[in-house]
Parts: structure tokens; C-alpha cells; sequence
């Protein structure tokens, strides 16, 4: 099971999140034809530490998830719910053991009107790392 | 090896004696008692390079930071424990694949405040000097 997998999985079975956007939770690219609020992410970067023998430590993978809606608040309220569910959490994730996922930034984005769509969207993005090992 | 990481290690200490052991909530960084041995110096006078044989192991001390609430029961418990000069036994969890407890017994020796400023939050940090063998199970 990948990272990116995992985090679908273990958003997809946080009511919070689900309240908001039900199973709309997508490793980029989302359906062009989704509608709003859904949550869309894609990896930003990865990073392994490796002892003096070269075996592997823990590993960090960072993703920027984005939360979408058609207004501000909709995009805040699933943003928040990301945040809740991830900042300083830990646990076992499907098949992968995460030792510690935190939501070390956010901000906001506006998109006038992404490709196929008819209305712009607002996003709220969470920089999120994985540490998993 | 289980590499792992800081996030869910806990701080517990039996503050009353009675074999509960409370976890101590908010700390933000501890730093575990180390283990080291006096050396004793046995260099000869015809000797070129110093030698020295090993003592009694060292006492060590067992540092952490906790946010700093003065009528919060995780301050006024460590305070008591400062005042009373109390050894006690104390726990700090390692939250491995199976959970590692390092067991050991200390006294609270000192409480330092950290410094306060505009845009962070009020802490202090604790420091315990342990009085026995350190344990892990």
C-alpha cells in the first residue's frame, strides 16, 4: 500500500471529513467533472534518512492536499477537517504504520473557473507530512 | 531495528505512591536520564598516555518541557513534588511497534521557567535526578 493510498483510505473513515465531502477524496488529478466540496492531493515531496550502512530510517512524505468548495467557508470548514484529522496523529493506516502525520501549513487559493467547470472554486491547502517507518 | 519517532512518547510518574502511574499531559520535549560511570584516574608516572578505571555509575538527570499552568494538576503535581523533595518512581514510554518503558526512580531537583515572549506559549522545563538503575521492559 502506498502513502498516497493510505491517506485516501484513513480520510475516506473520518466522519468529519465524509460530513463534508462524502468519498471525494482523490489523488490528483480529480474527475474534471467533480462537483464541489471534494478534496483532491498530490505528492510535493519525499524524504528518507539513511544510516552510515545506507538502510533505510523512517520516511517522510509530504503532500499538498488541497480542500475545495464553492465558497470560502465550504472550503474552510473541509480544510479544518482535514487539519483535524491529521495534524499529530498516528496509527496503523491500512497496511501502512504511520508514526506521525502533521498539517505544517495552510493557506488559501482561488481558482476562476478550473477546466471543465462552470464556477470557480476556492481551495484551501494543507502542506501535510507523513512520517511512516 | 524499530526506528521511530518522538510523537507519542509518554511521561508517567506514581506522584503518590500508590503503584497508579499518572501520565504527565503537555510536555513538549523530554530528554531521558543517560548512564555513565565515574572514572577513576589510575595513570602511573611513567605512563604516556592517561589511564583510568571505572567507578560508580553517575547520577544523571531526567529534563523535560511542559507548558506551564499554575493551577493546572500536571503543574501543581510536579510543584509538590519539587517541595516535598519526594523520589518517586517514574515511567517515560517509547511508542515503538511494542511500546518500550524505561523505569526508573528520581526526585524533581529543579523548575525553570522558559522564556516568555509575545508569540509563544508560557513553558517550563523540569528537571528529575534519578536515584536508581534504570529499567526497561
Amino acid at each position: 500500500m502506498t502513502v498516497a493510498e493510505a491517506l485516501t483510505s484513513y480520510l475516506q473513515g473520518v466522519t468529519a471529513v465524509t460530513t463534508l465531502v462524502g468519498r471525494k477524496i482523490f489523488q490528483a488529478p480529480a474527475h474534471e467533472l467533480e462537483l464541489p466540496p471534494y478534496v483532491v492531493f498530490m505528492r510535493s515531496g519525499r524524504q528518507g534518512e539513511r544510516d552510515i550502512e545506507g538502510n533505510a530510517s523512517v520516511e517522510q512524505t509530504y503532500f499538498d492536499v488541497e480542500s475545495r468548495g464553492l465558497t470560502q467557508q465550504t472550503a474552510e470548514a473541509v480544510g479544518d477537517a482535514i487539519r483535524t484529522a491529521l495534524h499529530g496523529t498516528r496509527g496503523t493506516w491500512g497496511s501502512l504504520r504511520v508514526q506521525g502525520a502533521f498539517v505544517d501549513d495552510q493557506d488559501d487559493d482561488y481558482l476562476p473557473i478550473p477546466p471543465g467547470k462552470s464556477e470557480a472554486e476556492v481551495s484551501v491547502l494543507s502542506r501535510v507530512q507523513i512520517i511512516t517507518g | 531495528m524499530d526506528k521511530q519517532i518522538g510523537l507519542g512518547t509518554l511521561v508517567k510518574v506514581d506522584h503518590d505512591a500508590d503503584t497508579v502511574f499518572t501520565t504527565v499531559a503537555c510536555v513538549r520535549n523530554l530528554t531521558p536520564p543517560k548512564r555513565s560511570k565515574n572514572q577513576a584516574d589510575a595513570t602511573c608516572i611513567d605512563d604516556t598516555l592517561e589511564k583510568t578505571l571505572s567507578g560508580l555509575e553517575a547520577a544523571s538527570d531526567f529534563a523535560f518541557e511542559q507548558f506551564w499552568d499554575p493551577t493546572d494538576s500536571n503543574c501543581t503535581m510536579i510543584d509538590t513534588l519539587l517541595t516535598n523533595n519526594t523520589e518517586v518512581n517514574w515511567q517515560l514510554v517509547f511508542p515503538f511497534g511494542t511500546p518500550i518503558t524505561a523505569a526508573f526512580s528520581g526526585r524533581v531537583i529543579d523548575t525553570t521557567p522558559s522564556q516568555v515572549d509575545n508569540n509563544t506559549v508560557i513553558a517550563r522545563s523540569v528537571m528529575v535526578r534519578r536515584d536508581s538503575a534504570i529499567t526497561y521492559s
